[in-house]
């Protein structure tokens, strides 16, 4: 397919639109994918990514709003994730997988950039009780 | 006068055409009803430009007043468990 | 009494403000500039209604719709500008 150098997937690059709104996400959504019989919990997920506990339940409950995990509660109060992505999706993030590998930096460029951010925001103004906390 | 009235008119269609992109790129409900929004009040001036009547004749201010309520159901449905998106 | 015509556009200029408050309120706790746009856009939009308010109810032997219009599309083409031109991130 025919495209400039600079330009991701354009299947990864709807999934990072979509989804992954930061570095964190990626991280989580690829590491739960490297396991995808593994049961992950908040406070694993903070110990694998060096994060607080507070942002690993954040990154987990938004990526399971998303559709991309699956979650299961253990009885104690803790929700527990796994990997479970439509087929469509799960390929997607298989590219992004080897993109984000090969090409982290880029990645990144395109989690940050410009518009995406300020539409965002614009849509978040609308709530009464303000925004959510990232 | 209908010139000034048609660029209100178009500048709301393309204000529309941005709002649809944005419900594309971002799958946010909200960007979807206001681009509809924008796009009745667009209707409106058009319809009122060529018709050559004033605003509250011939019901032209329904259309806009579905617009409007357009823009409402947008915020109720933001406000009402939308918590997929941000 | 106000006619439903009068009824729909004083509806229209609340919702109008609805929006602006909540775009205003939310451009001075994040500084994102299309926010500003859009907020002065609703007040235009506000304003409009408003006019055509007073257009029909009030002051019916001026036509108010150079103003009307005027005030319209100043706030659209902020709007504008915000979208097209005023896209940089701000981080």
């Amino acid at each position: 397919m025919a495209r400039a150098p600079g330009e991701l997937p354009p299947a990864v690059l709807q999934l990072i639109r979509r989804h992954l709104h930061s570095v964190l996400d990626v991280e989580t959504l690829l590491l739960l994918r490297s396991q995808p019989e593994t049961a992950w919990s908040a406070s694993v997920l903070r110990i694998a990514l060096y994060i607080t506990e507070e942002a690993a339940a954040e990154h987990l409950a938004k990526l399971h709003a998303g559709g991309l995990l699956a979650a299961t509660h253990d009885g104690e109060h803790a929700t527990l994730y796994r990997y479970a992505p439509s087929a469509a999706t799960a390929r997607a993030v298989d590219e992004l997988a080897v993109v984000y590998a090969q090409r982290k930096v880029r990645v990144i460029e395109v989690i940050y950039s410009g518009p995406l951010d300020s539409v965002r925001s614009f849509a978040s103004a609308f709530r009464l009780r303000g925004p959510r906390r990232k | 006068m209908s010139f000034l009235q048609g660029m209100v008119g178009m500048c709301f269609a393309v204000a529309g055409l941005f709002f649809l992109r944005f419900w594309r790129d971002t799958r946010d409900r909200l960007f979807l009803l206001f681009a509809l929004s924008f796009w009745l009040q667009a209707l409106t001036r058009a319809g009122l430009s060529l018709a050559g009547q004033s605003d509250d004749t011939a019901y032209w201010y329904l259309v806009r007043l579905a617009a409007f309520l357009l823009i409402v159901v947008a915020i109720a449905m933001k406000n009402l468990g939308d918590d997929a998106e941000d | 009494m106000i006619s439903l015509a009068e009824a729909t556009y004083l509806l229209c200029a609340a919702t109008a403000l609805l929006c602006v408050i909540l775009l205003l309120r939310a451009f001075a706790r994040s500084g994102v500039r299309l926010l500003l746009w859009s907020g002065i856009c609703f007040i235009a939009l506000a304003l409009e209604n408003g006019l055509l308010f007073l257009d029909l109810a009030v002051f019916t032997d001026v036509d108010l719709r150079l103003w009307r219009n005027g005030v319209a599309l100043i706030g659209l083409l902020c709007l504008l500008f915000g979208l097209i031109w005023d896209d940089r991130v701000q981080r």
